[in-house]
């Protein structure tokens, strides 16, 4: 186990250099100056140029690349252009308020897919099979923008069951702690501001784990046919295990490994795709930031923000790597 | 199928689906929010957050929209586009147009209740020098400040500059000694990155980043508050379709942007009000005048007939707007009449044959991603394809549509871009857009006339306002006679609001933002 973890984190520093590596060179393929940007839309061509010379942008492209590796190893990823403010201390504002989004679309994920999942594979051809089956599939299919767009008119402005965009209630100071407000208003003792912040945060996460709940319980459903199908369940159930106990006990241990790499990636997926979420519902977050960043050529931002979901990504994968062993003394075993 | 069987008889998978189905029905019971209940209090939505709230960024219109109730300038244009004092009690231009002597007000106060003088004044004009940045583009012929007594100040300019005044309306006066204590290696920027520093009728409360920024009044503010919020909050939703469900839910009062097909049905109910207010905006389709087919005056001239301006703004903007009548837009003075644009396709065809041209490609680069902009790119289409034209359309972002045209070599055939002038005055328009010094700046697209070069830069230097009208009337008529551009529309600044919030509270000087202290609540 701990070889293992040890081989997976050797490989880690190589992944994010190649990250960081790739990321600089092609957003120099976004086009646009990025000197003009950061000296405003009527800047004089001698401030353009003043501005460039500051940015370190007159330098050959490889001496700028060599000049930002320097400062990432000294903690420092650059100041944006378009804010001003050091790139660390905007991801810090936004990146709390995207995993908060992130963590309920995943509990969201696994409390509708894992119960789908289950029943579609038991029920398999039958009546409820299809019905999940569809819903699940029009979930996954539907245009995220159209469906966040749908919730907010129906239980926003229609029902006035939930909050239709934001984060708290206009005017409601949560002091800043972690920056996700549900946690912060819990960690100040506020109970009323936590329901209050929950309820601004369950349509965004509704409509981002749609598409991952089609995934997961397709996948976990197909998983669980053949485990059912497998004669360790007949001894089960030869021994008299209920049906629930077969299910739960049995059929969805051993189902639920290779669903576990794709919920590991799925959280790594989610982050990325918190853009369009974020914008319709007006949340603060990562994927707002890296657009913002791209569209203005933000070039330090951009990077900052990959490299931020990609370190993400990669260490999800490397918990989950963790995992299966321990899940599966199988596989345990066969790592030593 | 035998599992199967004894599955379908278990009542405790039947228990687990009832128990899922709770838990995400349960997930989306929840108390249903308030409006804003408390007293005196707005919240507005609008779709971009600020970049920052440093002043020196002012030029940006959500920069400028945050720190307008924070900080005072020395004169700023009224609801009519008539320059006034604000800070500035007086001044007077010196007869070679290198000094500016002003006086101040006496007994402002910042918010940290230290008095406003003319060393704020100094440490602000020499600050936006230093950074050379944003709104420093309006004021690069600042020299520096000469400080006579506290209320008494001299401004030196490198060279006469007509302008000048004008400019000063978005050189926001920052509280010296609170940013020179935290001005850090970067004058401050980072420090006023989300930090106010001035003496406005609001002080900043809190400010989520990219979420909502609120203000509350600055009661010892120099000027009287009648019936203003005391609190303002601004929401940011970038999405229209959003803040009008906000709207109509009551969680906000105003909303900045709601698309053109939501408008009639706002107009029809009884509880909004759509105000809608003239601008300085004007849109415009450039061509490329210095290569490519487009050089031949007639095939421009064409290309201008072709268009259907009156659809444009009766289809594509419905009817929130108007026809521009030329380079500059009417309701900035020293605009000449120019008739509006009218669709004449066999006059354009003819001009065609003239030119000897068949087959004309073009290529047009715009910014889809405004609906405006994405349904006149399809209209010029249309219109071209009759005249036997095939115009390409390119998507581009702001930064590449600058990008391509800031070279001769790279600019397209035509591109479609809004002016927003800075403030209401011919310089902010003709100079930028025509003068060819800017061949490689953000709005020239190519365009090159030494007498229209010579007209704007006279103008720009003296401060006799009816020999500088003539001069821009002059510079008018001849982009006119060249044909450089289609001048499209002028749009009207629209938001929508509910009946509490009256006030004239748009001034075209500071597009796409709002007066707070003209907001009134009844």
């Amino acid at each position: 186990m701990i070889r293992l973890a040890f081989r997976r984190l050797l490989m880690t520093p190589p992944v994010i250099f190649s990250i960081v590596t790739l990321v600089f060179f092609m957003t120099q393929l976004i086009p646009g100056d990025q000197a003009r940007i950061a000296a405003g839309r009527d800047a004089t061509i001698e401030q353009v140029e003043a501005m460039r010379i500051k940015l370190g942008l007159d330098s050959p492209l490889y001496i700028q690349f060599g000049q930002y590796l320097d400062r990432l190893l000294h903690g420092d990823l650059g100041t944006s252009v378009f804010t001003y403010r050091p790139v660390l201390t905007d991801l810090a504002d936004v990146l709390p308020s995207s995993i908060e989004l992130v963590c309920l679309a995943m509990i969201i994920n696994l409390a509708i897919s894992l119960p789908a999942a289950m029943l579609t594979a038991a029920y398999r051809g039958r009546r409820i099979d299809r019905t999940v089956r569809i819903f699940v599939l029009f979930g996954g299919t539907v245009p995220v923008f159209w469906l966040g767009l749908t919730l907010q008119n129906l239980f926003g402005a229609r029902l006035q069951m939930l909050p239709i965009a934001g984060q708290h209630k206009s005017g409601e100071i949560v002091p800043r702690r972690t920056g996700a407000t549900t946690v912060d208003s819990l960690l100040s003792g506020d109970f009323s501001i936590f329901l209050d912040s929950l309820t601004y945060v369950i349509l965004p996460a509704l409509t981002l784990s749609c598409a991952f709940i089609a995934v997961l319980t397709r996948t976990l459903r197909s998983s669980m046919i053949g485990v059912l199908d497998s004669d360790f369940v007949m001894v089960a159930r030869a021994k008299g295990a209920s049906n629930l106990r077969v299910l739960v006990r049995h059929a969805l241990p051993n189902a639920a490994i290779p669903t576990l790499t794709i919920v590991g990636m799925q959280v790594g997926w989610m982050l990325g795709s918190t853009i369009l979420v974020e914008s319709i519902f007006g949340r603060q977050g990562i994927g707002s930031y890296a657009m913002t960043a791209v569209l203005q050529k933000d070039i330090f931002a951009v990077i900052a923000a990959v490299l931020i979901l990609g370190i993400a990504f990669t260490l999800l994968n490397l918990i989950v790597d963790l995992l299966v062993p321990i899940i599966d003394p199988r596989l345990r075993r066969s790592h030593g | 199928m035998h599992t199967r069987n004894l599955l379908l008889k278990s009542k405790h998978i039947r228990a687990l689906a009832i128990l899922s189905s709770c838990v995400v029905a349960l997930s989306l019971i929840s108390i249903s929010t308030s409006a804003n209940a408390a007293t005196k209090q707005l919240v507005i939505a609008d779709s971009e957050p600020p970049q920052t709230f440093d002043p020196v960024r002012a030029n940006n219109s959500t920069v400028d929209l945050v720190v307008q109730p924070l900080y005072d300038v020395l004169v700023d244009f009224d609801a009519k586009n008539k320059l006034g004092g604000r800070l500035a009690t007086s001044w007077k231009v010196s007869p070679d147009g290198l000094e500016i002597s002003m006086s101040l007000r006496s007994g402002v106060e910042f918010h940290d209740g230290k008095t406003l003088t003319s060393a704020d004044v100094k440490y602000s004009l020499d600050r936006i020098k230093k950074l050379n940045v944003g709104v420093a583009a309006s004021l690069a012929t600042y020299a520096s400040t000469k400080i006579v007594d506290d209320t008494k100040l001299i401004i030196n300019l490198t060279q006469p500059t007509a302008t000048f005044v004008s400019a000063l309306s978005r050189a926001y006066i920052l509280n010296s000694r609170l940013v020179g204590a935290n001005e850090g290696t970067d004058s401050g920027q980072a420090w006023l990155g989300n930090r106010a520093a001035g003496s406005g009728p609001y002080t900043l409360t809190s400010y989520t980043t990219n979420q909502e920024a609120t203000f509350a009044k600055n009661t010892n503010y120099w000027r009287n508050f009648t019936n203003q919020a005391d609190k303002v909050i601004i929401r940011y939703i970038p999405q229209g379709a959003t803040q009008r469900d906000l709207l109509k839910s009551g969680e906000i009062d105003l909303a900045m942007k709601i698309s053109t097909a939501d408008l009639n049905g706002f107009k029809a109910d009884s509880k909004f009000v759509v105000q809608d207010a003239d601008t300085i905006v004007q849109l415009y389709i450039h061509m490329n005048t210095m290569k490519g087919p487009l050089k031949d005056p007639k095939v421009r001239q064409a290309i201008s007939l072709a268009y259907d301006y009156a659809s444009h703004v009766k289809n594509i903007m419905g009817g929130n707007g108007a026809i521009a009548q030329g380079p500059l837009p009417k309701a900035i003075a020293c605009h000449v009449y120019i008739p509006d644009g009218v669709q004449n396709l066999s006059r354009a065809k003819t001009l065609l044959r003239q030119a000897n041209v068949k087959n004309l490609k073009l290529t047009m680069i715009y910014l889809s991603v405004i609906e405006e902009h994405a349904r006149g790119g399809l209209l010029l289409q249309s219109a071209l394809k009759s005249i036997g034209v095939d115009l390409q359309l390119v998507t581009v972002t702001y930064p590449e549509y600058v990008s391509q045209i800031s070279k001769p070599s790279t600019t397209p055939d035509m591109g479609m871009i809004s002016a927003f002038p800075a403030y209401p005055d011919a310089d902010a328009v003709l100079r930028i857009v025509y003068d060819s010094k800017n061949l490689s700046g953000g709005n020239n697209f190519a365009y090159s006339n030494p007498a229209v070069d010579t007209l704007v830069r006279n103008a720009a230097a003296i401060s006799d306002s009816s020999k500088r009208c003539s001069l821009y009337r002059d510079a008018q008529r001849l982009i006119v006679k060249d044909y450089a551009s289609l001048f499209l529309s002028n749009p009207k600044f629209i938001t929508v609001r509910n009946t509490t919030v009256t006030g004239d509270y748009y001034r075209a000087a500071h597009h796409n933002t709002l007066d707070f202290f003209s907001m009134m609540l009844k």
